[in-house]
């Protein structure tokens, strides 16, 4: 049978060569929207590397000379920095609160600041920098509040009780650890970073699973250290994270929290400011970055173009096959069965798509090998593999054998159908009826 | 409301008055070898047996009865042929005898078998191996050369390519084809066309041949060439041809001859 089909399209060379460069030019534009659509849905699929529902910020405001509720008498740094410790005690008192701290507002330490900073890494046996993000914190209770969990037995329990602030230890992402080390363990192993303190020598104490910074990219490599310690002159600098006990919703929280606390956390010249969920956060952060917009617009587009090609083939195989309606006819005359008729109307069309999709994949090759196409979607990744890769995009050669795979697949399910839905209207009829059509 | 539609009502006292096909071809024979023939045929199973057979397109507004109790018998080896005015149902015979088209009632029996409850694959195996068909404007696949044309029905019979092409080249030199089985049908004229569609016909060694004017688009020297052909056909291999016709004298070289008017079968 397939012999006999292949004698059609080969018979009929002139009017598929049409079809076929139709498909061809299909399957490369497809391929590009795929490759996109593949790049951003693997990436939003690895997981953020933490957990930040339930999770709140609370910033606080000192009041200054001008307000009518200045405290001249409190406004020293003693009292502030014990001022500062009764307002954090008193979020770690109120009901509902599993766990708090004071964080670092500076740096791009909290989840969905925006903000962003690197430090250059080096081991005792490499001179080659690797770069990675830094996030700091005063205590464990950071791994408690915002659950970063370790690689190895992905627990998040254990880094709690770490004391940060002994021994200098330092926390590394997979990411780094792959790119310091290899496949070899991190973990007892010196580098030099600078956190915020200067270069310096850590001990790595454990390796964290990856985290990212927005849904859409790949996990950046990080590290985490003790931060610098709350003084006077960074009084400002810090804001009280929280994690509430499951099941409180974020609207009666913020509620009860602002109902019961404004006043009580009114102290010295300390009041609350304002209390956030880091779910808005991430939702400001998104928007303000333009990653909603950006990722809408963009789905949409690509969702109306691959709905206009999905039309577009269909049209031509029930334009095909329609003014083949007579064929369909005889074919069943001379003992072809309904289901056989489709099957043979369906291979037919798929071998046209799979002698096209040869031409198609030297071509995606060529856009490659031109570096036409940057995905920009995470600046490490542009189509070159990435030594040890953790993640398929970033191995070229499977991420382009994937992405071509799907676009076949994908065009093949719309060629069948394009090519199914006619054959199958016609051989519904009585034979007599589609023989009438010639 | 429906309108029934019997375009000539005033034929309706040869419709009372019809004669039944069997009792006709009594009659004829009894004519000629009374004793002989009549023994012939009471010993002979039928092969085509239409039995009430009615068929009526319906549309919305309008119903036209194509065939109207149609009671028939072809016995195995007959060459019958089917003669009326246009849109008179010939075709429409036809197509209900070759499984092509269903009757609105009726029972239509090929070979013994009752056709009505057949689901499409046992409908399809029947008309592959007991059916093959002739038809007035060819209907060949004009992207297929004459071989593969002619292979076709052995294609849905799972035979081997290259028995395919054995029997094709064999049965194409039956029909005179041999020097043209890998032209395209664009490239035969329309006797080597109707010689093709006879060569794909018989390829499979169906019962049954089923030809609807099958010199119709045909001159006179090409028609009696394919009309050899189809006697050769009835007459050496035993095969059973119903062919509808307007040519009566095609049809008086046939063993029989039936005619309808509207619908009914008139003598």
């Amino acid at each position: 049978m397939i012999q006999h089909i292949f004698k059609q399209i080969w018979a009929q060379r002139k009017y598929n060569a049409w079809i076929f460069v139709e498909l061809v030019v299909i399957f490369v534009l497809v391929w590009v929207m795929m490759d996109y659509a593949f790049v951003l849905l693997h990436n939003k699929s690895i997981s953020q590397g933490y957990d930040t529902s339930d999770t709140y910020m609370v910033t606080y405001g000192m009041y200054g000379e001008k307000t009518s509720r200045y405290n001249p008498a409190e406004d020293n740094s003693l009292r502030n920095m014990e001022n500062l410790q009764i307002f954090t005690q008193k979020i770690k008192e109120y009901k509902y609160v599993e766990v708090a701290d004071l964080s670092s507002l500076l740096w791009g330490s909290l989840p969905y600041s925006g903000g962003f900073n690197q430090t250059a890494i080096l081991t005792d046996t490499d001179t080659t920098n690797v770069f990675a993000e830094v996030k700091n914190m005063r205590s464990a209770d950071y791994f408690r509040i915002f659950r970063y969990s370790s690689a190895r037995d992905n627990s998040w329990e254990r880094l709690a009780h770490i004391d940060v602030n002994q021994n200098n230890p330092i926390f590394i992402t997979r990411m780094v650890e792959r790119a310091l080390y290899g496949k070899e363990s991190a973990i007892g192993k010196t580098i030099q970073a600078d956190i915020g303190v200067g270069v310096q020598s850590y001990v790595v104490a454990d390796v964290l699973n990856d985290q990212k910074r927005f849904d859409y990219t790949l996990p950046q490599g990080a590290v985490f250290g003790a931060s610098p310690s709350v003084a006077a002159n960074n009084i400002t600098e810090f804001a009280v994270c929280l994690r509430t006990e499951p099941g409180i919703s974020e609207q009666q929280f913020i509620s009860e929290f602002r109902k019961d606390m404004t006043k009580q956390l009114r102290i010295g010249n300390f009041y609350l400011k304002d209390i956030q969920s880091f779910q808005s956060l991430k939702e400001d952060m998104d928007y303000v970055f333009g990653m909603t917009n950006e990722v809408r617009l963009r789905g949409a587009l690509m969702l109306f173009f691959l709905l206009n090609i999905a039309l577009g083939i269909i049209g031509t195989f029930w334009f095909r096959n329609q003014t083949r309606r007579s064929e369909i006819g005889l074919r069943m005359a001379v003992g072809s069965s309904r289901t056989m008729l489709q099957i043979q109307f369906i291979v037919e069309a798929l071998l046209l798509l799979t002698i096209a999709v040869i031409p198609a994949i030297a071509i995606n090759l060529l856009i490659v090998g031109a570096d036409l196409i940057k995905l920009r979607m995470d600046v490490m990744i542009e189509y070159r593999t990435v030594k040890d890769a953790l993640y398929i995009i970033q191995n070229a050669p499977l991420r382009f054998l994937i992405t071509n795979l799907i676009t076949y697949v994908f065009l093949a399910l719309i060629v069948a159908l394009s090519a199914w839905i006619p054959a199958h209207r016609a051989s519904k009829t009585h034979p007599v009826d589609a023989l009438r059509d010639e | 409301m429906h309108q029934r539609r019997t375009p000539l009502m005033h034929y309706e006292m040869n419709n009372n008055n019809k004669i039944s096909t069997d009792a006709l071809l009594c009659v004829s024979i009894k004519k000629t070898n009374q004793i002989k023939t009549f023994k012939h045929q009471t010993n002979m199973n039928p092969m085509i047996q239409l039995q009430q057979v009615d068929k009526i397109y319906r549309t919305e507004e309008i119903e036209t009865v194509a065939l109207e109790n149609v009671n028939l018998d072809v016995k195995k080896g007959e060459f019958l042929a089917v003669m009326g005015p246009s849109g008179c149902g010939k075709s429409t015979l036809l197509n209900v005898m070759g499984l092509l088209d269903m009757p609105t009632s009726g029972k239509v029996i090929l070979d013994g078998k009752e056709t009505f409850n057949m689901k499409d694959k046992e409908l399809a195996k029947f008309r592959n191996e007991k059916l093959g068909f002739v038809f007035q404007s060819f209907h060949l696949i004009n992207s297929l050369n004459v071989l593969d044309n002619v292979e076709l029905p052995l294609l849905y019979r799972n035979v081997s390519a290259s028995e395919r092409r054995e029997r094709a080249e064999e049965v194409l030199k039956k029909v005179g084809l041999s020097h043209r089985m890998r032209h395209f049908p664009s490239q035969l004229s329309g006797g080597q066309c109707q010689r093709v569609a006879i060569a794909r016909a018989v390829i499979g060694n169906p019962f049954i041949i089923l030809a609807d004017e099958p010199t119709g688009n045909l001159d006179s020297k090409m028609g009696a060439e394919v009309m050899d052909l189809l006697h050769k056909l009835n007459r050496e291999d035993g095969r059973t041809i119903v062919m509808v016709t307007h040519d009566e004298n095609m049809a008086k070289e046939t063993g029989r001859t039936i005619r309808f008017l509207d619908g009914r079968q008139i003598s």
